[in-house]
Parts: structure tokens; C-alpha cells; sequence
């Protein structure tokens, strides 16, 4: 995929300056007894990407799909650019990709591009450079039906790119893709946010996700359970201390910041403070004879909080089962 | 007009809906020409020969080969219908068109243009093999080739397109209600040649059945025919050809009206 480097999320532009591309207001999906999305309100605005997180069967695609009008909600509201859901003058600046691209088999990727160009109003000019940028310019002319996956996975990226929309939703863009097609994807995907555009992600890919997004949402059991900037969740949390003799290193860090701050597991200590009290903490041990092998910030991944957030909603064994 | 141009792509390069065309289009030739003509070919007394070749020369053209558009012809089309618009289903392709940009009307507008266009291209070449036959017919038989007027060939034409069309909506409907394409087929090549037939065979004794089968499809599709100048298919002189296109017409807006329902009302797996 040719793209250019992409800025780091989170850098000094402000996505939430602007408008919100997406506004979803207490999305509800029920069907029959089964709450598959239960009061879902999330935002998404130009020149973000949005990771959307959650274990299987937890409602990001009921969500997607109401997003984009295919489903309609039992309750809530959703505006698209300020259009309600499936609006054509919201679509037409909408590419999306829900669950697996889906395509005309017999048809060519490009033919595949020019059934949707020419419902799109798109001038047929546009697919060439539309699967260059996915890097199957080279197997356009190829039948759908003979595709790999990750190829069809390309294919659904291009015909999202195709109409040069504002508001890309890509539902597991990378699903299939080679370590190479990963990486090209990511760096797409930061470009576009670079050039404006809102990104809504959904992916299991926790790894992808914490480097391309700027904020995340984590729906567990059809709930929002998390909206807040990867920033925010990878925000360090406290530090951790190697230090002999550890009952030694543990007292003294007690008495200093409370035993609730301070926690040992193995040869290591938990310490629950400002990253920036680790010149402090150094001297204390230091002062006291204790000798100090090291002291480092300890960030949250995302993993982490993806577990517990599955674990204590009662997916845990659902939830650890989609982290790749 | 650009949907339109999208579905209409879709169809000409779909090779499975032209092989089947095909295969349409040799059965037609083989019950409208080759087997009246075999059979007319068996019968040794010289007027009986010549009465059973009557039907097939370039004069009649239209109602021949309209003949088994109501019957057998309209049972393989709504296989066509389903094929349309059910594979959408299969392919999962719902969800790609209506995340385009144009409504769901538009959409379902287009393929039913596109439906239309394919049969409209059916019927002409239809008729253009049945017109080579029926002048070749002629000529063995040393017979002036007379051709019927552009009126009536155009009143054939288009009453053969209506009953298609009619019958590929039906089981395009049919595909939509059944999200599939097997069953649509299944039950639609069913009503036509078993349940129709059945019930058909019933109204003589049944008062209700004989009101009812005014408006079957299969009725008002040989009515049809028949108001050409055919005298195969099923009518069975219930209604006359005003009446068989009043009804065939109603049949193709419910069609479309209910499909349109259906598309715009459902969720989109």
C-alpha cells in the first residue's frame, strides 16, 4: 500500500475541536429478548481514529452496522455527518467495510470497483489509482472468486478509499493480511486521520489499535464500558522496583507512600505513584542501604485493560479468547 | 441512470444468467419450431401435413413464439428473477450496495431495469431464430414468406416480455422473501406448473376456484398469448387479452411494490 508517513496519534492537532463526523446517542439494538447493543453514545471526529474494542458477539458490528444505516435501531439516534444514518448524502461520503468485504465473484476487483463507482457517481478514472493504493493494481483483472482473503480484505479497503470519503468505517481491516500488508495498513489508516479524515477501527488487533488510534471505545455485552484516549489508557500508572532485600525495599516504600500504594509480586515492587517520583524513590532505597537494580515506569496496555474489562463483565473466558 | 448503468454491468458480465438465457432460448426453438415440426414431419396425408406446418410459418410468427412463454417459458424466467436478485443474499452483497450512496429504491429500481433490458434482449433474439425458422419453413415448403406488420410483431414482442418480466419479478420476490435463491426457485416453478395446473383443474367443480383463477398469473399469462393469436399455453378462455394485461401488469407493481417493502423494511444482514 503506498502511503506517506503518518503523524503519531495523539500529536498537537485536536480532533475533538472539531464536530463530531459520527454521533451515536444511546444506540439500543434488541432482538426479541437478546439486548445486543444496550445504549451506546460515542463520537468520532474528523482527523481521529476511533479503535472500537470488544470481545466477539459483544455488538461492534450491531453497532457498525446501525452506523450505517443497514440496521435500524430499537432505540437512539445517530448522525452522520449531520445526516441520519443511511442518508445517501452521508454514504456518499462514507467508505466502509463491515465484517468480511463482500464482493461479485465472478466480476474482476477493478469490475468489482466499477459496479461501485458508477453507484457512487464516481467517474471510472478512479479505481486505477483506488487499487494502487491497496497494492492490487496488479491483480485488479483477476476474478474476486479466486482472491486470498487478505487480497479481498485489500479489495474492501479500496472500495472504501474509492469515493475519497470524510468518514472511513473498517470493520478488522487487517484480518487476513501478511505482517507487510499489516504494517502498510496501519500507516494508511494514520495518513487518513493526518489528511482529516474520521476513522472509526474496529479490530481485535490490541496491538494495531494502540498504535493508530487516538481515543477507543470498549463495548462488552452490547454496553460502552470504555471511551477515553489510548493515551489516557497507556497513561503510566506507577513504577516497578527491583531492589535487594525486598521486604527492606517494601517497608521503606510503605512508610514513605502508604502500604495501599505498594504491592510486591515475585522479585519485583509495585509501586503506585507519579512516574516522575522514580529519582526520588531511587535516593529513598539508595539512603536507606538497599541496594537498587532498577526502577522503571510501568505502563497499562491495552491488553490489560481489554481483560479486565472482559473479565469483569463475565466474558473472561469469551473475552481472553478474541486477544491476539 | 448511473445505478441503472452498475446493475446492468452486473448482469451482462454474469456469465451464469447468459447460459441460461441460453439454454432458454434453445429450449424455446426446440418446443416452438423443431418439435411441431418433427411431428408435422410424421403425419403422411399432405393436408394434414401442410395444417400442421400452418402454425409455423413467418405469418404467425408472433403467436408461435409466444406459445410456451406462459407455461414452461414463465416456470424457467422466474428461476432468472431469483437468480438476480437472490444471489445478493448468498454473496452478501446487500450491504456493499446499500453502504454506497444511493437508496435502497434506487437499487432495487435498477435491477428491476436490468431484469427488464436482459429480457427485452431474450425476447428480440427469440424472435429473430423463430423468424429464421419459420422463413426457412417456408421456403422448403415453396410458400410465400409473409410477414406479419410491425404492430403485430411489436404486440407480440412486448406481450412475451410482459409475461417474462411479470414471471422474473415473481421469483425475484420470491428470492427476497426467502433471502436465497433455491427456495424461491423451488416454490415458484412449483406454483406455476403444479399448484396453478391443479388448481386450474379444480374450478370446474369448485365456484370459488373458477372466480379465482381469473387472476392467476398463469391464466392471464396464456390469455396473454393467446390475445396474439396463440393457441397453445393454458388459457382456457376464462379472460380475454384487455383483462390478462391489466392483471399481468397489476402482478408486476405488487411485485415491485412488495419486493421494495421488503428491501427498505429489513435489516441488512
Amino acid at each position: 500500500m503506498n502511503t506517506q508517513t503518518p503523524p503519531t496519534p495523539g500529536s498537537s492537532r485536536s480532533p475533538e475541536s472539531h464536530p463530531a463526523a459520527i454521533a451515536a446517542s444511546h444506540l439500543t439494538k434488541q432482538y426479541g429478548r437478546t439486548l445486543a447493543v444496550d445504549s451506546v453514545t460515542l463520537s468520532v471526529h474528523p482527523g481521529e481514529v476511533y479503535g472500537f474494542l470488544g470481545p466477539n458477539g459483544a455488538g461492534k458490528t450491531t453497532t457498525l452496522r446501525m452506523l450505517l444505516g443497514l440496521i435500524r435501531p430499537t432505540a437512539g439516534r445517530v448522525r452522520v455527518l449531520g445526516r441520519p444514518a443511511g442518508d445517501p448524502e452521508a454514504l456518499a461520503r462514507i467508505g466502509a467495510m463491515v465484517e468480511s468485504p463482500a464482493f461479485y465473484p465472478y466480476l474482476s476487483g477493478y469490475d468489482n470497483l466499477v459496479v461501485i463507482a458508477r453507484h457512487a457517481r464516481l467517474p471510472r478514472l478512479r479505481v486505477g489509482p483506488a487499487l494502487e493504493a491497496v497494492g492490487l493494481d496488479q491483480r485488479g483483472g483477476d476474478r474476486v472468486s479466486v482472491y486470498s482473503l487478505g487480497m479481498r480484505q485489500r479489495l474492501g479497503v479500496a472500495a472504501a478509499l474509492l469515493k475519497d470519503p470524510e468518514i472511513l468505517i473498517l470493520d478488522e481491516p487487517t484480518n487476513g493480511l501478511d505482517p507487510v500488508g499489516m504494517a502498510d495498513m496501519r500507516r494508511l489508516l494514520t495518513a487518513l486521520a493526518a489528511s482529516g479524515k474520521a476513522v472509526l477501527l474496529s479490530s481485535h488487533q490490541l496491538g494495531e489499535v494502540e498504535h493508530v488510534c487516538h481515543r477507543i471505545g470498549m463495548i462488552v455485552q452490547g454496553r460502552l464500558t470504555v471511551d477515553t484516549t489510548v493515551a489516557e489508557v497507556k497513561g503510566a500508572e506507577g513504577l516497578v522496583v527491583r531492589a535487594t532485600p525486598l521486604s527492606s525495599a517494601v517497608r521503606c516504600l510503605a512508610d514513605r507512600y502508604g502500604a495501599g500504594r505498594v504491592s510486591s509480586s515475585g522479585d519485583v515492587i509495585e509501586l503506585s505513584v507519579d512516574p516522575e517520583q522514580s529519582v526520588v524513590v531511587n535516593r529513598l532505597l539508595l539512603d536507606e542501604g538497599i541496594e537498587v537494580h532498577g526502577v522503571w515506569t510501568r505502563e497499562r496496555t491495552l491488553e490489560e485493560l481489554f481483560l479486565a474489562q472482559t473479565t469483569r463483565q463475565g466474558g473472561n473466558s469469551r473475552g481472553k479468547g478474541d486477544v491476539r | 441512470m448511473t445505478s441503472y448503468a452498475a446493475e446492468w454491468f452486473k448482469v451482462v458480465r454474469r456469465r451464469t444468467l447468459w447460459a441460461f438465457a441460453g439454454i432458454w432460448l434453445v429450449l424455446a426453438f426446440g418446443f416452438e419450431y423443431i418439435d411441431p415440426y418433427v411431428k408435422a414431419g410424421a403425419l403422411h396425408d399432405a393436408g394434414q401435413h401442410l395444417a400442421a406446418l400452418r402454425p409455423l410459418l413467418p405469418d404467425v410468427l408472433p403467436a408461435q413464439t409466444v406459445s410456451g412463454y406462459s407455461l414452461w417459458g414463465g416456470a424457467l424466467i422466474i428461476a432468472f428473477g431469483a437468480l438476480v436478485f437472490g444471489s445478493e443474499y448468498g454473496w452478501g452483497t446487500w450491504k456493499t450496495l446499500f453502504t454506497i450512496r444511493p437508496r435502497r429504491l434506487t437499487v432495487l429500481m435498477a435491477q428491476v431495469g436490468a431484469v427488464g433490458t436482459a429480457l427485452a434482449v431474450l425476447v428480440a433474439v427469440d424472435f429473430l431464430v423463430s423468424a429464421a425458422a419459420s422463413a426457412l419453413i417456408a421456403r422448403s415448403l415453396t410458400a410465400p414468406v409473409q410477414w406479419p406488420g410491425v404492430v403485430s410483431l411489436l404486440r407480440g414482442a412486448g406481450a412475451g416480455w410482459l409475461i417474462l418480466f411479470a414471471y422474473a419479478l415473481f421469483g425475484g420476490l420470491g428470492a427476497l422473501v426467502t433471502r436465497g435463491t433455491a427456495l424461491a426457485i423451488g416454490l415458484g416453478v412449483t406454483w406455476v406448473l403444479v399448484i396453478e395446473t391443479l388448481l386450474r383443474g379444480l374450478a370446474g367443480s369448485v365456484p370459488l376456484l373458477r372466480a379465482l383463477i381469473k387472476f392467476f398469473p398463469g391464466v392471464n399469462a396464456g390469455a396473454l398469448a393467446a390475445a396474439v393469436g396463440s393457441r397453445g399455453g393454458i388459457n382456457i378462455g376464462i379472460v380475454g387479452g384487455a383483462h390478462a394485461v391489466a392483471v399481468i401488469v397489476g402482478y408486476a407493481v405488487l411485485f415491485i411494490v412488495l419486493s421494495g417493502w421488503i428491501l427498505t423494511r429489513r435489516d441488512v444482514p
